[in-house]
Parts: structure tokens; C-alpha cells; sequence
């Protein structure tokens, strides 16, 4: 269903069961990207185009980030390429290295990506607002990396998300 | 006081961009600060650094020097050194009066 005929006051569901990966076992960075932007190609999310800009924006804009309890990706590209707003969820089994965000000679042992397929409207800026008050809080990300299995993290994060601040 | 202009500047001007462009209203308007919260493409910096008094940058890191001053936006995703960075930028918006010279009291 196209984004135009849905009612103005709903906001879409991100999260998707499908998206969701616990333990996933991936040697590099370009390994998980490719990974989770083409399983968002074939859930008809992205534009064939996405899964190469995605590799493209990572190499000359890396998105690591490092937290308190664990570094993280946050991979992203241009709007052009999405169709349907959605975000991927990754926790890896072993850390791979990603480039830091803003400070490109420093590599992070990244335990959790976060793929966002982003249109821009408001509502998802804001949505991305509250992901990023989620990094910021205290067992977010430990809970994440523990996580049992993926019905398990899909159900916390939908819980996470509903009680997010802005 | 007139009102300031703040771009904040990542590398496509979307997602990190914007988030923390709408972080930094909300920090705003909790401060009462008169601002403008402006994003723009890394490309465009040159051109909306003229109207602007500060720079909040995410990546990459730019040393050009656009006659404004500039600050990293990574605290306001990550939270590390927040309040610092929110600190410096209320400086730059909001510049302390300069300590007036002590009134000379000569003869008395």
C-alpha cells in the first residue's frame, strides 16, 4: 500500500519480524550490509539500487557509533532508494568492524546494526529520534546483544519503542 | 535578542542530519533559546554558513573555516558529553557579557 493513502494520523509499523536477526554470523561489514539490504529488497522495501548505495555511503560516510555498553552501526543511504519506510535489526554473533561516524580512522567492534530504510516525513525523523534516546538508555543495547531468539527481540523492541521518550 | 541560526550539516543532509537537528529543537525549546534549526547537505555548507552563526556537524569531519564556529554533532546522538557540547553552544548563541573594567575611582 503506497504511503499516500494511509491515514495522516498513523504511523506506519517499522519493526517487521522478518528483519529481525539474532546471532546473525557475518565475516565484514560489507557481509551484514549486503545481507540485510537485500533481505529488504526481496521484502520489496528498497529499490534494486539500494544494497550497492548502501556499501557506497558506508565507505565514504562510516556510521559506528560507540556507546557505553556496546558499538553499533547505524547504516543508512539516500531516500531515493526506499520505497516503504522499515528498519533492519541485526545482532551479530561475533563484533565486526565498522569505521567510526565523524572520526573514520577508528575502528568499533560493532555487536548491533540498525539498518533504517528512511522516506522523510516527519513522523519517521521522529521515530529515528526516539531510536537514538533507546541507544541512549541504560540495558537497550546489553538487551539486544542477549537476546534468545527473534521473537523474543522483536517483542522487546516493539515495547521499547512504544515506551520511548523523544 | 535576534534570532540565531544553527545549521547542522551530515553528509547527505537526511537521517543523522535530521535527527539531530530535531534533537537540538527540543533542547531548544526547553532552554528558550531564539534559534533556527537549519539542515543542510555537507555539499551546501559554504553557501548557508553566510546566514548562519554556528555549525553542528556530524561527518565528515570538515577543517574548512567558514568564519562561524563549529561543534560536533555526535553528542547529541550518543549522548556522550552532551551537556559539554549543549554548554558550548548556548556560549556561541548566547555570549557571556564581557566583565565591564572596573570604574577607575580616582582621587577617592
Amino acid at each position: 500500500m503506497p504511503p499516500s493513502i494511509k491515514p495522516a494520523s498513523t504511523e506506519p509499523e517499522m519493526l517487521r519480524p522478518e528483519l529481525v536477526f539474532v546471532g546473525l554470523q557475518v565475516g565484514s561489514r560489507e557481509e551484514a550490509l549486503s545481507f540485510l539490504s537485500r533481505r529488504m529488497l526481496e521484502a520489496g522495501l528498497v529499490s534494486p539500487g539500494f544494497p550497492a548505495a548502501l556499501l557506497e555511503r558506508e565507505k565514504a560516510f562510516p556510521t559506528g557509533l560507540q556507546f557505553a555498553e556496546a558499538a553499533l552501526a547505524l547504516p543508512h543511504t539516500e531516500t531515493r532508494y526506499v520505497l516503504q519506510p522499515a528498519l533492519a535489526v541485526a545482532a551479530l554473533a561475533e563484533p565486526v568492524e565498522f569505521l567510526a561516524m565523524g572520526a573514520p580512522e577508528q575502528s568499533l567492534p560493532v555487536r548491533v546494526i540498525f539498518l533504517p530504510a528512511v522516506l522523510h516525513p516527519d513522523w519517521q525523523v521522529r521515530w529515528l529520534s526516539r531510536l537514538v534516546a533507546l541507544f541512549q538508555t541504560p540495558g537497550f543495547l546489553t538487551g539486544i546483544i542477549q537476546s534468545p531468539n527473534r521473537d523474543r527481540l522483536y517483542q522487546s523492541l516493539r515495547a521499547a519503542f512504544r515506551n520511548a521518550p523523544l | 535578542m535576534p534570532q540565531k541560526v544553527i545549521l547542522v550539516s551530515c553528509g547527505t543532509g537526511v537521517v543523522t542530519a535530521e535527527t539531530t537537528a530535531l534533537r537540538i529543537r527540543k533542547i531548544a525549546a526547553e532552554r528558550k533559546w531564539q534559534v533556527e534549526v537549519r539542515v543542510v547537505e555537507f555539499r551546501k555548507l559554504a553557501q548557508a554558513a553566510a546566514g548562519a552563526d554556528v555549525i553542528v556537524q556530524i561527518a565528515p569531519h570538515d577543517s574548512t573555516d567558514y568564519g562561524i564556529p563549529k561543534l560536533s554533532g555526535l553528542p547529541f546522538l550518543t549522548g556522550f558529553e552532551l551537556d559539554k557540547t549543549v554548554q558550548e553552544l548556548e556560549e556561541i548563541l548566547n555570549p557571556p557579557d564581557k566583565p565591564k573594567p572596573e570604574p577607575t575611582e580616582n582621587g577617592l
